[in-house]
């Protein structure tokens, strides 16, 4: 007999307690704040240690780009495919040094480790109560991107932002048919020396966040 | 399982269940509890075949041996009145443990619920009942040990703080890490001693470092480990059954 | 395995205890759920969600391989933590890897993975930075959250001293910064990687890993090739029950609201997609699960989502710390899991060594009622023949009143004379100090006002 063969007719031969009956498991609705939901969902990102700028969506990709030149990092992923990446390449200043990511871990990965200091995603949606980013990275903006430079500027929409994530699950079944589906909340961190907060563990140290209105 | 907060009437007789240890260790603590219940004017039925609930062979896991002892308490209450159980972990053993320890099919399944239903922890009782006057204004600083399982199963914890609550005098503190258990768990402290040693000792720091007058405790499990780690370090203080700070304040000073 | 030796959980406290660091645990958790009912239903719903999964999980299983399949994914079963071993050895073998990248994985510890591997000649690289420097100390994690916090920052600083030719710091941020350098080159060369999963959802096949560092993200995203291991019990029915189940996981873990990375995997990367790894392996992992599963009572402790709160709250492993259980899971829940993985000789002082205080049941987030587990692994479990001769005498001691009445008051007049010697209780404490006269004779000796004696009215 397999291994799951006989795995499964021991599991099939026993009977968990079914589960006791409540009413107690639907859930509390959790509404988005109807007023000033720009400077509550800034709050919210704030807590997560996230940096954070607004603007209009007219002027978007320039205050995008006005980002990355401040900034001033050397090498700068942005894709030339994505929509985001697109209107921002029209912008491109003359002496910044901008590269799509091309299939990233495919090339010279040190050189992807250590000369790349920023990159710019776009983002799927975002959600209200922990001030998290949905990412459904995709060939345009793939998944490295948002994982190793050390800098990470990532577009939210704030039309885009759902209460939590019961609800966005609901709202977007369809993630399921992507190969990766990624939540990010604040930068990378770990507590695992003497329980004290360091940033920038394996992915981004920082975590920049445009939201556009 | 929650006792109600509502005051309801004295009732006019109670069974006491002494439980073992108060019976072994804490004799003049039990005569304390039941001369305030006394006072109330409530006559108090103390069973004479009553021995132990059975709760140290249940916890070890002889289920047999404690079944028996328990089948032979169940049958010495006959009349519907409250039981009083003068410890906390023991009033959890009949509320919660008798009807799983006498489960359908047992012919005493329905004894067990009737006399898990009827247990009541003393202070828990007490706060059942209208406030009783103080006779002794001497003020006093009070730190409480409520044990793990009566915070659990019964609710000692709140009904300690309604009733010492009634008296100005008494000002009550809390001791840091105050829920965290004192390191007894019966047979636990003889098997591992020093883990045991190591919890008691940071139980009674604590309690100590509140610099309260009295340690009291509805427990006497806990008190026995406590007091026996403060009186091997030879500190100043030993903890007390609660009902001894309570027959203090609603009695006044003792004259025997 | 019944010849080998037990393990036994050593009496041995650590000085100082791990109280600042569970506290601090504690205190975050605490902050997470300020209002008791809130928890109370989140609690009651989590827990219902795993013992509904639990309920249906033979079928949930075969749908979730299904769709795992579908989705290109390679599922692999292993009854035993030998096949699990040499299932992931054959993969890295075709793979043609030579050091693999490890997410944390308290699974991956449970087959001793790294041990069975550097014995082929193959390098497994923890890349968790607590990981990271417990495997670099040559120990095992001693909490399954917080590998590395019996480590100090000094142990730390002399560790990296020791072993990576880096001058000596007691800054945290530099430690860091350390550690991701040094782990930034494995990442580079690293031709496979393995990761855990906290849920498996069967209805879409989604492998759902929570993390903080970027290293499981690192560990699943860099290699060509991606192994998951996890317990056969980790499986739910439906994608939407996952965020329900990581609303409290992560707030009973380490009291964050949500990870910095939630990471949802559906395959491997698709023609058009331009990174992410070529093949995704998953490997079940029974090693006593599915026989638990036949325990009617114990079965319960297989809705364990691995927060670690039990641990944390558990005033025995604040005072030894995880590696004096020596077995994988310490604490509460290793207490109770351990007794039934079939990789594990005999545990038999396991349930034993709690004060069943009931802390670890408290904060649970899925409501396994770990007391009671406890006591029914008591029960179940044969005494020893001293010990039974102990209950039988004490049940007919506490069965016959007069017995009882007689020989008490004859030990009362007699302790005194009595030498205070009690084992273990006398090495840390005095003797109980015991009444002159107990309870039952001084309410005997009251002078009778009628109804006061209860029992013979």
């Amino acid at each position: 007999m397999t291994a799951r063969a006989a795995i499964l007719s021991r599991l099939k031969a026993g009977v968990f307690r079914q589960p006791v009956a409540t009413q107690a498991a639907a859930d509390v609705p959790y509404p988005l704040p109807t007023d000033n939901l720009r400077a509550q969902f800034i709050e919210r990102l704030s807590e997560t240690h996230a940096e954070v700028r607004s603007c209009d969506a007219e002027s978007m990709p320039q205050a995008v780009v006005d980002w990355m030149t401040d900034i001033g990092a050397q090498q700068q992923w942005v894709s030339q495919t994505s929509a985001l990446g697109q209107q921002l390449w029209k912008r491109k200043p003359k002496d910044a040094v901008w590269v799509d990511p091309q299939a990233p871990m495919d090339q010279d990965r040190a050189q992807v480790f250590h000369d790349i200091g920023l990159a710019v995603t776009s983002s799927h949606s975002a959600l209200f109560e922990t001030g998290t980013i949905a990412l459904i990275p995709d060939q345009h903006e793939p998944r490295t991107m948002s994982l190793v430079p050390p800098i990470h500027l990532v577009v939210v929409h704030l039309s885009s932002v759902v209460g939590r994530f019961e609800e966005w699950i609901r709202r977007y079944p369809a993630c399921a048919e992507h190969t990766n589906v990624l939540m990010i909340t604040g930068p990378s961190k770990t507590a695992d020396i003497q329980q004290t907060l360091a940033y920038g563990a394996h992915g981004p140290k920082r975590l920049l966040v445009m939201v556009v209105e | 399982m929650k006792q109600t907060s509502k005051q309801a009437a004295i009732p006019a007789d109670v069974y006491v269940f002494g439980t073992c240890i108060v019976d072994v260790a804490f004799a003049d603590a039990g005569m304390d509890a039941i001369a305030v219940l006394e006072s109330m004017g409530i006559r108090v039925h103390y069973p004479e075949q009553q021995t132990c609930c059975g709760q140290p062979a249940m916890t070890s896991g002889a289920t047999e041996q404690a079944r028996a002892v328990a089948r032979a308490q169940l049958r010495l209450f006959p009349e519907p009145w409250p039981i009083v159980v003068l410890s906390g972990s023991c009033t959890g053993m009949f509320r919660h443990h008798y009807t799983q320890l006498f489960a359908a099919p047992d012919p005493d399944h329905g004894l067990a619920i009737d006399v898990s239903s009827r247990a009541v922890e003393w202070m828990e009782f007490l706060a059942s009942c209208p406030p009783l006057v103080s006779r002794n204004a001497t003020p006093v600083k009070v730190v409480v040990h409520t044990a793990c399982s009566a915070q659990r199963e019964t609710n000692t914890r709140t009904a300690t703080e309604s009733v010492l609550g009634h008296w100005e005098q008494v000002q009550v503190v809390t001791a840091d890490h105050a829920t965290e258990c004192c390191g007894f768990g019966g047979t636990f402290s003889v098997r591992y001693p020093d883990i045991s040693n190591a919890m008691v000792t940071d139980k009674c720091d604590a309690l100590l470092a509140t610099q309260a007058e009295r340690i009291v405790s509805s427990d006497c499990a806990c008190l026995m480990n406590i007091n026996g780690k403060l009186a091997k370090r030879q500190d100043a203080l030993q903890g007390e059954h609660i009902a001894t700070l309570v027959r203090d304040i609603v009695l006044g000073d003792r004259h025997d | 395995m019944t010849e080998a030796t037990p393990i036994r959980i050593l009496d041995n406290p650590r000085e100082p205890s791990f109280r600042p660091a569970m506290d601090y645990l504690i205190d975050k958790r605490a902050q997470q759920f300020p209002d008791s009912d809130d928890f109370e239903r989140l609690r009651v719903q989590s827990k219902q969600l795993k013992q509904a999964a639990l309920s249906n999980l033979p079928a949930l299983l075969e749908q979730a391989e299904a769709a795992m399949v579908a989705n290109g994914i390679q599922v692999h079963w292993a009854e035993t933590i030998e096949e699990a071993q040499a299932t992931i050895h054959q993969i890295m073998l075709d793979t043609q890897a030579t050091t693999m990248v490890k997410g944390k994985s308290m699974v991956s510890e449970e087959i001793y993975l790294n041990h069975h591997l550097e014995a082929h000649g193959l390098r497994a690289v923890e890349t968790d930075m607590g990981e990271f420097i417990v495997q670099l100390a040559g120990e095992t994690p001693s909490h399954i959250i917080m590998p590395a916090i019996h480590k100090s920052k000094e142990d730390i600083a002399a560790l990296f001293q020791a072993h990576l030719d880096v001058p000596y710091t007691l800054d945290v941020d530099e430690l860091i910064a350390i550690g991701r350098e040094q782990l930034r080159t494995e990442f580079e060369q690293a031709g496979i990687g393995l990761s855990g999963v906290n849920f498996i959802a069967a209805d879409t096949g989604t492998l759902c890993l929570v993390e903080n560092e970027g290293n499981g993200r690192l560990s699943t995203t860099a290699p060509d090739v991606h192994v998951a291991i996890t317990g056969i019990e980790k499986v739910v029915a439906h994608l939407a029950d996952v965020p329900k189940l990581i609303r409290v996981l992560t707030r009973s873990a380490t009291g964050q609201p949500i990870t910095t990375y939630v990471n949802w995997i559906h395959g491997p990367r698709k023609p058009e997609e331009r990174d992410g790894p070529r093949a995704v392996h998953l490997v079940l992992l029974d090693n006593g699960r599915s026989q638990l599963y036949q325990k009617e009572r114990q079965q319960e402790s297989l809705q364990c989502i691995r927060c670690g709160a039990c641990m944390n709250h558990c005033p025995v492993y604040t005072r030894i710390g995880g590696h004096a259980y020596n077995t994988t899971y310490p604490g509460p829940i290793g207490k109770i899991l351990s007794p039934h993985l079939t990789s594990l000789p005999d545990t038999p002082d396991h349930p034993k060594a709690s004060t069943l205080c009931g802390a670890c049941h408290t904060v649970c987030p899925v409501g396994i009622p770990i007391t009671d587990l406890l006591l029914d692994h008591r029960a179940q479990a044969t005494l020893p023949r001293r010990e039974q001769w102990i209950w039988r005498f004490w049940s007919m001691f506490n069965r016959h009143p007069r017995v009882y009445r007689m020989s008490l008051g004859l030990m009362l007049r007699l302790y005194p004379l009595l030498p205070k010697w009690l084992g273990g209780w006398t090495r840390h404490r005095a003797a109980p100090a015991l009444s002159h006269q107990s309870l039952g004779q001084k309410m005997a000796a009251r002078p009778k006002k009628g109804v006061q004696s209860g029992a013979a009215s």
